[in-house]
């Protein structure tokens, strides 16, 4: 059984008030209805009973009280519940996955879980709500608190203010702090590493799985080209999907459809050289936090311009600087091997010189104008800088090279000493092997020059000096292992890959400093960015460990110039594993619950509506609303008149006469159609009694018997008389000088009649007949002057028979039975459309006349 | 409208001559030559031609065999003349259905084709309310039934047919009819009654108003339990008028509004025509 629910059951209170309608009922009568009879005073006073104090008939009190009954219970808000929920518990653990693939489908989740709080809403039932992801911070004390047990409508409170969380659920802790209680589980569907934890937890549990459907990146980075990512789908997702690239401002910058091969995708999204750099975020289309991978603009790979010093088969490539920059770059940049002139018009915001001097004049103007709109110069020693100095260094150098631990030095070569905390270089390491044992040192380090690396001695490795928004950076000894060990060492990739973020934002120098990054914008369940709902901090040494969690929730962190973003991070092993139920029971889907309220209400109306129809009633207003009402709404009665012009003829019972008569009009009529214009269709027996005389012009009435017309039969013919049809008699041969005709005939009440004769209209409205059958008659002052339409031809000349082919009629007299037929036939669709011709011959005359003279 | 309808019935009836009430004016009065001279056919006398009478009354053949001039007379014939009363009173402007005609129009045309099929008889007809006028029969027929008024003390005698038609719900003229014939007229009483008026069908709380001046309105809880009672009432109405069929030479007959007026009118023309 299901149960009935009312939104606002205090309405219904107001049933106490139908007594109080039921004497309001009484007072207001029914209007009595008003007519007029002007026999009544053949009643005469009488003595009357007083008229009774105006009571309306039950059935209507009945009929007012029900609906106002029913507009108090529609108003009231019943719902039926459909039966398939439990019996309500008297208390209810509810718990919901409110992590990143709930909240793909948050929408779903919380439905399901209000629409379970709705069923139990009754039963008073105390329902504990517990959420599996942590809030933003994670749960104060570090572990989930105790589930409380509110009642439904503060539970539903609770439901429709959770959040889903851009992380993953901690099912396993939330496990440990479940009561003893019968549990609902809204899960997201998807097997993790808590889930056992928790079907171990419940015992008394129902699971009700709101599968996920939305897909998710599990991996996003920058590739040759472009973009390159792998997408994940749950079962049942679209097999397709698109991914598209934005940049900062959320325009698009490019999109990839691609097809799921399984469960995954492997997209390749090609961009612009130009959009590269700029792209802020690669998301699929579906929306989540799942499907949003944020781009580091320090992971870009920034174009490079390199511009090698040595010529062409100078030296080996394993004796040369640019093949170990080129080998430490190329997993992170584009790198463009180019002369020093076309560097310089190279969009390419680094330029790396590879023992290149650059002498004072264009070419030196032309590096420094880039340099002061906001490139970066990389110039290493090396030979010929030694020889020839360079002006792209920060500091004014020394002539030659100072050479450590040769065979000429006392000294040995030198280590590593140190890195400036403040500069990009920051914390790099001081591996032993990394020794260096030839430089070229600065002349003095002047206002602006920094320091970035050092060797053991305090002689500079690494000087840069802000030149405009650009960047001077001199690495004082060269990139080729003849002057140093640096180029052997992973230190040479740690340092060189420092100075990549600077193409692309010189001024942030310290990307290395070592300050927490803090969260500035999160990532939110819908893959939105929104302000940072707590401050997250991630010292920079734990950066590279950082994971999407309460206390380091995704989205973009900050720390002074530096912006990087952490993302949800799926990882390549991730997977939509549909979560094992393992025994769980699955709750059944609820039916929905039928809204009640809009029939109740709909039903008071149409009462309402009857209730007014009856009152006209009882006013005797009815008739006339109801002709205005079919007025309205009936469509106009369909005209069924033929198709065409039909004769009938009526049955006499007699089927020889019949078919005489059928056989007879069906010759007049393929007669008719073969000589005029009249294409008529089969004849047709009617009833005069019965059938609808109005559809034909002509009616062919064979008289078998003496007997006059029946009462009914007479008031017929006479209407269809009135609206102007014809009749032809045919008293078929017996007419006894009309005595018969006219006992026939009587009731119908003709008019005078004449017989027949060539100044008839009859004789002439389609065949010029000298001869018109004798002892035919039609009505008098019809000969055509008056413009007076005869009803009725009457005769006894068997015309059927004269028609008909079938008879052995002489063809002279078919002949002539057919030309009358067609004359009386054209008179009953033209009247006296022909008398005129009456004049015809004067008006000739006349003519004739006025020529003469 | 009335008058044209009137115009179809008579032309369906034909045309219609009194006999009823000439044969009744032979009966009464043997031959029916009056002796003094006047309209008619047989001739009367011959007399001299007054000075001032017109030149073409000249009986040419007589006078040529004298030195006179005679004028040739016929004696005095009494017309037949169908005389009309239609009942005028308020009462009978009722239709009780907006389709229906009113008693008032289908009095005046029943009353209004025997007229015109008499015309066309030959025969001549007169409006019983106005005695003295002559007028030509469509102006006649124009204005029967306009005036409103009991049925004239008109001295008829011995050759009128009568024709009144109305509703009599004040009462049937038997005390009328009884001097009418005793002075040798005939005639036909046409009662014409509503469907509603034969058939009483009403029900529920009705109010009936008020009809003629002197009538109250008069309301009823439930209509349906005064039905006995008013067709008992109606039965002893119809009954009155039917009794005035039995005096010799009239005729009694009743019409319903619903009904086709040619069956009614067929039986008023074949009553007249003897």
């Amino acid at each position: 059984m299901g149960s009935l629910v009312f939104a606002t059951p205090w309405l219904l209170g107001a049933a106490l008030l139908l007594p109080a309608l039921y004497l309001l009922l009484r007072l207001t009568p029914p209007a009595p209805r008003h007519v007029r009879l002007p026999s009544l005073r053949l009643l005469g006073q009488r003595d009357e009973p007083p008229l009774p104090a105006s009571r309306p008939p039950w059935w209507l009190l009945l009929l007012r009280l029900g609906t106002v009954a029913l507009l108090l219970v529609g108003l009231a808000g019943p719902t039926w519940k459909p039966a398939g929920t439990d019996a309500a518990p008297a208390r209810l653990v509810l718990v919901v996955d409110n992590g990143w693939i709930a909240g793909a489908a948050w929408p779903r989740v919380r439905a399901a879980a209000l629409d379970r709080l709705d069923a139990l809403r009754l039963g008073g039932t105390r329902v504990a709500v517990v959420a599996t992801a942590a809030p933003p911070g994670g749960w104060s004390g570090g572990r989930p608190p105790d589930p409380r047990f509110v009642d439904v409508a503060t539970a539903r409170a609770t439901i429709k203010a959770l959040r889903p969380w851009p992380w993953p659920t901690d099912r396993a802790a939330v496990a440990g702090t479940l009561p003893d209680a019968p549990t609902l589980w809204i899960a997201d569907g998807v097997e993790d590493a808590g889930a056992r934890a928790l079907r171990a937890a419940l015992d008394d549990a129902t699971v009700e799985v709101i599968a996920p459907q939305r897909a998710a990146l599990r991996l996003a980075g920058r590739a040759a080209g472009g973009w390159a990512a792998q997408a994940v789908r749950p079962e049942g997702a679209p097999d397709a999907g698109e991914l598209g690239a934005r940049d900062s401002r959320g325009a698009a910058l490019g999109r990839a459809r691609f097809g799921f091969d399984g469960a995954t995708a492997t997209v390749r999204l090609a961009l612009d050289a130009g959009d590269r750099g700029r792209v802020a975020r690669v998301e699929l289309d579906d929306a989540g936090a799942g499907a949003v991978v944020l781009a580091d603009a320090a992971a870009a790979r920034p174009r490079i311009a390199l511009v090698d010093g040595e010529r062409e088969g100078d030296a080996a490539p394993l004796e040369s600087g640019a093949f170990y920059i080129r080998r430490a770059l190329e997993p992170h940049a584009e790198i463009a091997a180019l002369a020093l002139e076309p560097a310089l018009r190279d969009p390419a915001n680094l330029i790396l010189l590879v023992d290149t001097p650059v002498p004072p004049g264009a070419a030196a103007a032309a590096l420094l104008d880039r340099v002061r709109a906001g490139a970066v110069a990389v110039s290493f020693a090396g030979p010929r800088i030694a020889e020839n100095g360079t002006t792209a260094s920060p500091v004014p150098l020394r002539a030659g090279a100072r050479a450590l631990g040769g065979v000429f030095s006392w000294q040995a070569p030198q280590r590593i000493g140190g890195y400036a905390a403040d500069g990009p270089l920051a914390r790099l390491p001081h591996p032993p092997e990394a020794t260096v044992s030839r430089q070229i040192l600065g002349r003095d380090e002047g206002a602006g020059v920094m320091r970035w690396a050092w060797l053991a001695d305090g002689t500079p490795l690494v000087t840069a000096r802000r030149e405009g928004s650009g960047l001077l950076v001199m690495v004082h000894t060269s990139a080729a292992p003849g002057w140093s060990a640096l180029p052997l060492t992973g230190l040479f990739e740690a340092l060189l890959r420092r100075l990549l973020p600077l193409a692309a934002n010189p001024a942030a120098l310290d990307v290395a400093a070592d300050r927490p990054l803090t969260l500035e914008r999160m990532l939110d369940a819908e893959g939105e960015l929104v302000p940072a709902p707590i401050r997250a901090r991630i010292a920079p040494a734990d950066w590279e460990r950082a994971v999407a969690s309460p206390q380091t929730p995704p989205g973009l962190y900050r720390a002074g110039d530096v912006a990087r973003p952490l993302n949800l991070g799926l990882g390549p092993a991730f997977a939509f594993t549909p979560l094992r139920l393992d025994g769980m029971r699955v709750a059944a889907a609820a039916d929905e619950p039928v809204d009640l309220g809009r029939w109740l209400l709909l039903a008071a109306l149409l009462l309402v509506v009857a209730d007014g129809f009856i009152a006209l009633g009882l006013r005797g207003a009815l008739p006339r609303v109801a002709a205005l009402l079919l007025l309205a709404v009936a469509p106009a009665p369909v005209d069924a008149a033929p198709a065409q012009v039909q004769f009938g003829y009526v049955r006499t019972g007699d089927p020889a006469r019949d078919r005489i008569s059928a056989d007879g009009l069906a010759s007049l009529s393929r007669v008719m159609r073969q000589r005029t214009a009249v294409a008529a269709g089969p004849p047709q027996a009617v009833d005069p009694a019965r059938d609808s005389l109005g559809r034909y012009p002509m009616l062919y009435w064979p008289v078998a018997s003496a007997r006059p017309l029946a009462p009914a039969v007479n008031a017929r013919v006479r209407a269809y008389l009135d609206r102007g049809g014809l009749i032809l008699f045919d008293f078929v041969g017996d007419n006894a000088g009309g005595a018969t005709a006219r006992a026939v005939l009587g009731p119908l009440g003709l008019p005078q009649l004449a017989e027949l004769d060539d100044a008839h209209v009859l004789s002439r409205s389609f065949y010029l007949l000298r001869r018109l059958p004798p002892g035919t008659w039609t009505e008098a002052g019809t000969t055509g002057d008056t413009g007076r339409v005869a009803g009725v031809v009457i005769g006894s000349a068997d015309w059927a028979s004269a028609w008909s082919e079938r008879s052995g009629v002489p063809l002279a007299r078919r002949e002539e039975a057919w030309r009358f037929g067609i004359n009386v036939a054209m008179y009953a669709l033209t009247g006296t459309y022909k008398a005129d011709q009456v004049h015809t011959r004067t008006l000739l005359d006349r003519i004739g006349t006025d020529e003469r003279r | 409208m009335t008058l044209d309808a009137a115009a179809g019935a008579a032309a369906g009836l034909g045309p219609l001559s009194l006999g009823r009430a000439r044969a009744r004016a032979r009966g009464v009065h043997g031959s029916h030559a009056r002796r003094v001279a006047g309209a008619g056919s047989e001739f009367w006398q011959y007399r001299e031609l007054q000075p001032g009478e017109a030149i073409d009354r000249v009986d040419w053949r007589r006078s040529g065999r004298s030195d006179h001039l005679y004028v040739r007379e016929r004696e005095r014939e009494d017309p037949v003349r169908l005389w009309l009363w239609v009942d005028a009173s308020p009462s009978m402007d009722f239709a009780s259905a907006p389709a229906a005609p009113t008693k008032l129009a289908r009095a005046r045309q029943i009353a209004g084709a025997l007229a015109l099929a008499a015309v066309a008889g030959g025969e001549r007809i007169a409006d019983l309310m106005r005695p003295g006028e002559r007028s030509a029969a469509q102006e006649l027929l124009a204005t029967i039934g306009a005036v409103d008024g009991a049925l004239p003390a008109e001295a008829l005698h011995s050759g009128d047919a009568v024709l009144l038609v109305g509703d009599f719900l004040d009462g049937a003229p038997a005390a009328w009819v009884d001097a009418a014939a005793a002075a040798g007229a005939v005639g036909a009483l046409i009662a014409v009654a509503d469907p509603a008026e034969a058939d009483f069908p009403f029900a529920g709380r009705t109010r009936f108003e008020a009809i003629e001046a002197s009538d109250e309105p008069r309301e009823f809880a439930r209509a349906e339990a005064i039905r006995d009672d008013y067709l008992a009432a109606w039965a002893a109405h119809r009954a009155r008028l039917d009794a005035i069929g039995t005096i010799a030479g009239w005729t009694s007959l009743a019409h319903r509004t619903d009904a086709d007026p040619a069956a009614t009118l067929a039986a008023a023309a074949a009553w007249l025509r003897g």
